[in-house]
């Protein structure tokens, strides 16, 4: 049941009527080919083979969206050859990719499960060092599965809050915050359950604390991916515009071929935001029949 | 930079007496050539684990993956994510199963082998490298863990 409250709130920036009716069906199934294992072509041959049809997405030449939903019982994933993936999580590490290079040190601040930490890996095929950070040692241990499986040998794993990570530079960090996750709606019915305006404010916080960390861990001219699952403004414009009045960062615009998305907003509830912000994009479940997503890159 | 849930060094350094013992290992047991692992470096963790990962300048809470375990008595044991990632690189030692065969593999089943392999640990494949077991007297003995045994729909 989505709540009232959330209607009222994004009444005036989307079609709210399209966003709910959204909401309420299922996500389409889709993974990535994890190019670390496995050959492209075999992979997309064996699918044929079982009958299991594949859409490919103009975007990320690995990602696919299968027409059916049992592809965790497949050969492909028990030897980790497929990465089961919602496709608007593979965006933050398709959107640095041309900052990876085989000496890149990237840091994955809040990087459990582990899903943008092997794509990453894959992107870099294998070379590099990635640094997954998680504050949950619970979340850890599905980080280091993920890892095993997926054949990842540049990731060295750490278990620190973010905000009081240790000084290191990195030439790419990608913060996926936690967050209030309304953009996962439609693969966990729990998020309108908890969901209240109290919640979003709480996290806002948080991330405006981490963002500032994050930025702050990076080499001058490094780049900061800030992304979070969540439709709220308070933990997507307002964040970022909190990073933009405490550091000397600036944006740069965000195009994500083949996606239809949003600019960020302009101003939120009589709040004002920097111009440089509506470089950033937002992705309603309902333009893309996909998850809700925000996502800005920052440059120091 | 000290991990915050484990003081011990493991990742310091790279333990090269352990590196040299690891490729000899895989590269006479399986034709897999040392080439494929410059650039990665191995460590000894605990419990005889044998951890290939990156080169690191700070104490992390771990790093890469577990290729392989050392025995008290100094044998080694590749493991099954080592076999699946590298195990396409082999060209001995390699049983190739039938998919009947490799469905009661994937359940966690032995398998009877007909093949001129060497006793010892195989590399198991049906596709792709599966994982590993361990050949004695033409049964490959199934060595998946137990919380990757699965039934697979597809395959």
């Amino acid at each position: 049941m989505i709540p009232a409250d959330f209607v009222e709130r994004y009444k005036d920036i989307t079609d709210v009527e399209l966003l709910c009716a959204c909401l309420e069906q299922p996500l389409p199934k889709s993974f990535r080919i994890n190019t670390l294992k496995a050959e492209r072509a075999m992979v997309l041959e064996r699918f044929k083979e079982y009958g299991i049809s594949l859409k490919a997405v103009p975007w990320y030449e690995d990602a696919f969206i299968a027409d059916k939903h049992d592809i965790g019982l497949t050969l492909e994933h028990f030897v980790g050859a497929i990465y089961v993936q919602e496709l608007v999580s593979m965006l933050p590490p398709v959107l640095v990719a041309d900052c990876l290079q085989e000496w890149s040190k990237v840091l994955d601040g809040c990087a459990a499960p582990g899903s943008k930490t092997t794509q990453l890996a894959a992107l870099m095929r294998n070379k590099g060092l990635i640094v997954a950070n998680d504050i949950d040692y619970v979340r850890i241990k599905a980080l280091k599965s993920n890892i095993e499986r997926c054949g990842v040998f540049n990731t060295a794993i750490t278990n620190y809050d973010l905000r009081r990570f240790p000084n290191m530079r990195f030439d790419v960090v990608l913060l996926d915050a936690p967050c209030s996750a309304e953009g996962t709606a439609r693969k966990n019915e729990e998020v309108f359950y908890l969901w209240s305006v109290k919640k979003i404010l709480n996290a806002s916080r948080l991330q405006k604390q981490l963002i500032l960390r994050a930025f702050d861990l990076l080499k001058p001219g490094g780049v900061l991916l800030y992304s979070t699952c969540t439709l709220a403004p308070e933990e997507n414009e307002e964040v970022v515009d909190f990073l933009l009045s405490k550091r000397n960062a600036y944006l740069e615009e965000v195009e994500i071929k083949g996606w239809r998305y949003d600019r960020a907003l302009e101003e939120w509830q009589g709040k004002r935001f920097s111009e440089e912000v509506s470089k950033a994009v937002r992705i309603w479940p309902h333009q893309n029949d996909s998850g809700g997503f925000f996502i800005a890159r920052i440059r120091k | 930079m000290a991990s915050s849930k484990r003081q011990r060094r493991i990742f310091h350094s790279e333990n090269k007496e352990i590196r040299k013992a690891f490729l000899e290992y895989v590269e006479k047991r399986f034709g897999i050539p040392s080439s494929l692992f410059e650039g990665r470096h191995i460590y000894l963790g605990s419990s005889g684990k044998i951890i290939m990962g990156p080169a690191l300048h700070f104490e992390p809470l771990s790093a890469g993956i577990t290729v392989g375990r050392l025995s008290k008595s100094g044998n080694i044991k590749p493991t099954t994510n080592f076999i699946q990632t590298f195990g396409r690189f082999a060209t001995k030692n390699v049983v190739s199963l039938s998919k009947s065969q490799a469905i009661e593999f994937l359940r966690g089943l032995d398998v009877k082998a007909d093949c001129d392999c060497e006793e010892g640990y195989v590399v198991v494949s049906y596709i792709y490298p599966l994982g590993c077991g361990l050949l004695q007297r033409g049964i490959v003995k199934n060595m998946l863990p137990k919380a990757k045994h699965q039934k697979i729909v597809y395959l």
